[in-house]
């Protein structure tokens, strides 16, 4: 069932959005959304690797034989993120600082390697591309989301700026790890909550009731 | 064939891929590389020049980095020199470019790196912050007062500036002045307490205070506080005057952390002391607590035992003195303290003496004619008003004596205390008894 | 024949208690030391517990509403998640910030997974715990009380087991700790009657047993938890060189031994399980107080130790009657 390019990338953004539905990526989720600022510089650079590494699989879909198809895939993947790691350290340094080892461990989200096993092998790199962009946008929101969520009240700042009047004290526990587990799981029931209101019945198991049996190569085989 | 399909191409193409991306990792390290590199110099002297005012160019100086220095470049002009450390702080270590002017004092501070706690350590690094410091020299820099809840951050922000002013001073050649901690000599101490005494006499006391008998115009007890840093407690002098006021409190020793503890010998929280006979009232220095409380209570117990400094206790009246000295009149207070005597007072025409004494909990008043013969012994204080009567009566069997050798043994409390207040009279005597001419 | 037959539903052995007798029993228990703290501690510590037990309350009834379920609010277990959250807080609290305290308590720990009988850890203590790490300034901010001729007077500073934390130089040098006087920490008779720093609820010694011992009596707790908690701090306190009367007396211990720890959804249900559970906070609270950065261990102690009973139920679970042996 082929969707249009267009749905393609809204996909990405709400109904199958990486962090808060399939739930991928959470590692950077969690570490890097104590400061608005970071959510988004490590959004962005994510996105650019993902429509990088979707663009490249796909070209390539045809020639990589199935045995040795991750390894090529992560060998593509590690390269383009090593490739965006040096733009971002010549062109943009503060960000490079705030990301920190983040940058380098894009390379082993979930996303990326999700999305070039469930898409990027089967589609065409137009479709692809939007996929990227899909996926990627919803990630940095989600992350933006969270991210603000933590500082303003963990910290009484979004982006610096003082939100919170400074007499106000700030609850710390949220831009330290218990607070974002909380925070990170707030927001998954709500989209749940959201989702079921709209009519969604996510009650069938198996590959009925996945979001992403469309695309999924195992589906034809019968489930994961 | 199968093996072909089945093993080469695989391989082949994972290699092609491997190296393709190789030569694009390559190229793209070369052609960014000398950008990044540029992006850091700049960077770095774009944080110099913001640290140290009016900086035209950097070079760097080669000199030996205490622990925690990175680097210290010159600047070209003679404007001063920018000084990069590193320092441990909450949250992990972290750079600070600390910009220091030709006349050694701070110029800008930058805190670089770090992982401090928004909200927190992390205000430290905030321009309002840095901005408190300019102007200090390495002397007066730890007045700075840290940021509340932060204290980690802040001590070992104040660290990373004694090292750069350490780096600076062998930079430069100028010498550093070490900040006075308010610490003063225990001469110092009696001087500013009593500018008006000329002699000290030592005497010791209980809970490990020793005090100094200020020519009769008071005391000066000194003793030490533990603070924060137990294992080298701060020692304080502390100036009473005859009725138990606090005449001032000094920082002998101090030991604390550099800023924050510190602040407890500084003037603002020990002259609350002044004019107090209690502690009751002092409010500890924000963010020291541990150290003031050191302070508080080393003066609580001093107060406490100020009782039991000769010279204290209760003194001799025209009733007691008739008591132990019938007949004699015109008494005068001696012209100088005796060592384990309360008061020594002698009759006119120096016909006599009388001397109180403490022992344990019962003071007692001798007197002694010229001779040294005992002539009467009253007891100013005792313990038990009940067995007043009996211990009265116990002390009086030392009239006509000359020493308290031949002390009868009695069941009655403090009995000890009684005839080792006698005995402490008697050469309290033997040495005053030179003023009897 | 049919006279001497009567069929009937189960049960047909009642007792009189119910959750709500129990919570009011607790209740009951708790107020002496609400008395207590009212005198030592000033109206506002009477206050901030009324704002407490009434938002707990109220957070309760609220999110039973809007979930639509059946009402809970009358088995007293939100007044007592109330009470005995307040008596974890200094007097000084800021009254939003126990607010937040008790939606934390309410909302999160308890209703969020299913209500009474289902949370995972004390509600009070996990709520105290979540307001250390977030407010953790005013949650540091104590008032010592001190008695002279009949007055109580108020000053802000450290609390006993703040002053012993920080007069601890190593482990080799603890003698003055053992027998001396350590400044900052009461006489024993302070202690025992609560004048010293510390928050509101925990500083009472006399009251806090006296209702511990009624709860007791009362077959509502049993003893195994309370006694053996104490038990293992007083022992490994005296082994590890400090003053062991005072570890006891100091910081929430009584408080949180007999009437956090023995909660029930969240301990043990055999007496070996109790046992082990019991000792287990008793060592993490020396633990903690002696050798970690938190100057107190026992709200810690007990959360860890929650999470655990799960693990402590399945090994010491016993055999059912005419069950198959292993």
């Amino acid at each position: 069932m082929k969707q249009s390019n267009w749905k393609v990338l809204l996909n990405g953004i709400i109904k199958e959005n990486p962090v808060l539905i399939l739930v991928l990526g959470t590692c950077p989720t969690l570490a890097l959304t104590s400061l608005a600022v970071n959510a988004v510089g490590m959004g962005i650079a994510a996105t650019l690797v993902l429509l990088c590494s979707n663009m490249a699989i796909s070209l390539l879909k045809n020639i990589i034989p199935d045995k040795v198809r991750i390894p090529c895939y992560i060998v593509l993947i590690a390269g383009f993120v090593t490739i965006v790691g040096f733009l971002v350290q010549a062109y943009a340094p503060s960000i490079y600082d705030a990301l920190g080892l983040y940058l380098p461990l894009i390379v082993v989200n979930c996303i990326i390697l999700g999305r070039a096993e469930m898409f990027a092998n089967k589609n065409t790199v137009l479709a692809s591309a939007c996929d990227a962009i899909g996926m990627g946008l919803g990630f940095t929101l989600a992350l933006l989301v969270m991210g603000s969520i933590r500082e303003i009240l963990g910290a009484g700042t979004w982006f610096g700026i003082q939100i919170i009047p400074e007499s106000v004290t700030p609850m710390s526990i949220m831009t330290q790890p218990p607070g974002g587990f909380f925070v990170f799981g707030v927001l998954i029931a709500l989209v749940n909550f959201i989702l079921a209101r709209k009519g969604k019945k996510r009650k069938v198991s198996g590959c009925g009731g996945c979001p992403s049996a469309e695309h999924c190569a195992k589906a034809s085989e019968g489930g994961c | 064939m199968k093996l072909t399909k089945e093993f080469l191409i695989p391989v082949a193409v994972l290699t092609v891929i491997c190296l393709v991306v190789s030569a694009a990792l390559a190229f793209t390290y070369q052609a960014t590389a000398p950008v990044i590199e540029e992006a850091k110099n700049a960077k770095a002297n774009e944080a110099r020049a913001v640290v140290l005012e009016g900086a035209s160019g950097f070079e760097k100086m080669d000199v030996t980095m205490p622990e925690g220095g990175v680097d210290c470049y010159k600047e070209t002009s003679g404007a001063g020199y920018v000084i990069t450390v590193t320092t441990n702080g909450y949250g992990g270590a972290f750079n600070m470019m600390v910009g220091i002017k030709a006349d050694g004092t701070i110029s800008g501070i930058q805190m670089m790196d770090h992982q401090e706690t928004p909200g927190f350590g992390a205000k430290l690094a905030e321009e309002s912050y840095a901005a408190g410091y300019r102007g200090k020299s390495s002397a007066d820099f730890s007045d700075v007062a840290g940021v509340a809840g932060a204290t980690i951050t802040s001590g070992a922000y104040k660290k990373g500036l004694g090292t750069a002013f350490e780096i600076y001073g062998a930079a430069s050649g100028n010498a550093v002045e070490v900040p006075a901690s308010g610490a003063m000599t225990l001469e110092d101490a009696q001087a500013q307490l009593f500018p008006d005494a000329t002699e000290f006499t030592e005497f010791a006391a209980e809970e490990e205070i020793t005090g100094y008998q200020a020519d009769g115009l008071g005391y000066v007890a000194v003793r030490k506080a533990v603070g924060y840093h137990t294992e080298e407690p701060m020692k304080i002098a502390v100036g009473l005057d005859q009725n138990g006021v606090i005449l001032g409190v000094i920082m002998l020793e101090n030991h604390e952390t550099q800023g924050l503890g510190t602040q407890v010998g500084d003037a603002a929280y020990l002259d609350q002391y002044t004019g107090k006979d209690s502690v009751d009232g002092i409010t500890a220095v924000a963010g020291a607590t541990v150290s003031s409380d050191g302070v508080k209570g080393a003066v609580r117990r001093i107060l406490e035992q100020f009782p039991s400094f000769p010279g204290q206790g209760v003194k001799l009246d025209e009733e007691s003195l008739a008591a132990i000295l019938p007949g004699a009149s015109g008494f005068e207070e001696a012209a100088q303290p005796y060592e384990g005597a309360d008061q020594v007072m002698f009759a006119s025409v120096r016909s006599g003496a009388a001397v109180s004494v403490t022992s344990g909990e019962v003071q007692a008043a001798v007197g002694f004619d010229q001779s040294g013969v005992i002539t009467g012994v009253t007891l100013l204080s005792y313990p038990d008003a009940a067995a007043l009567d009996a211990a009265q009566e116990y002390a009086s069997q030392f009239v006509g004596q000359t020493s308290a050798d031949a002390a009868a043994a009695s069941e009655i409390a403090h009995a000890d205390s009684i005839r080792d207040a006698v005995a402490g009279a008697v050469s309290v005597f033997e040495a005053a008894k030179g003023e009897l001419g | 024949m049919s006279k001497n037959l009567w069929i009937a539903p189960a049960p047909h052995v009642k007792d009189k208690a119910s959750t709500g007798s129990i919570m009011l029993c607790v209740t009951a228990a708790l107020l002496p030391t609400l008395f207590a703290s009212t005198y030592i501690f000033g109206f506002r510590a009477l206050l901030l517990t009324l704002v407490c037990v009434a938002s707990c309350v109220i957070f309760e009834y609220l999110y039973r509403v809007l979930t639509k379920q059946s009402n809970t609010i009358l088995d007293f277990s939100a007044v007592v998640t109330g009470l005995l959250l307040a008596y974890n807080l200094p007097s000084t609290f800021p009254i939003w910030m126990a607010m937040i305290g008790c939606f934390v308590a309410i909302v999160v720990v308890k209703q969020l997974f299913g209500g009474i009988g289902q949370n995972f850890a004390n509600p009070a203590i996990a709520a105290r715990v979540v307001l250390l790490v977030s407010f953790s300034k005013d949650m540091a901010n104590f008032v010592i009380p001190t008695f002279k001729d009949g007055v109580i007077t108020r000053v802000v500073g450290a609390t006993p087991l703040a002053s012993i934390n920080a007069q601890m130089p190593t482990l080799a040098d603890h003698s003055e700790l053992m027998f001396g006087g350590v400044e900052g920490v009461p006489d024993i008779f302070m202690m025992l009657f609560g004048i010293r720093g510390g928050s509101l609820g925990e500083t009472c010694a006399i009251t806090l047993l006296i209702g511990g011992i009624y709860l007791i009596c009362k077959k509502i707790i049993s003893p195994i938890i309370p006694l053996t908690y104490i038990g293992t701090v007083f022992v490994l306190s005296w082994l590890l060189g400090v003053n062991p009367v005072q570890q006891v007396l100091a910081g929430g211990l009584i408080l949180g031994a007999f009437f956090m720890a023995t909660d029930y959804t969240t301990s043990p249900v055999t007496k070996k399980g109790k046992y082990i559970y019991a000792v287990g906070c008793g060592l993490l609270t020396v633990l903690i107080r002696l050798f970690g950065n938190y100057v107190e261990g026992v709200s810690f102690a007990i959360l860890l130790m929650n999470i655990v009973t799960p693990l402590i139920d399945r090994y010491t679970k016993t055999r059912p009657f005419g069950g198959i042996a292993k």
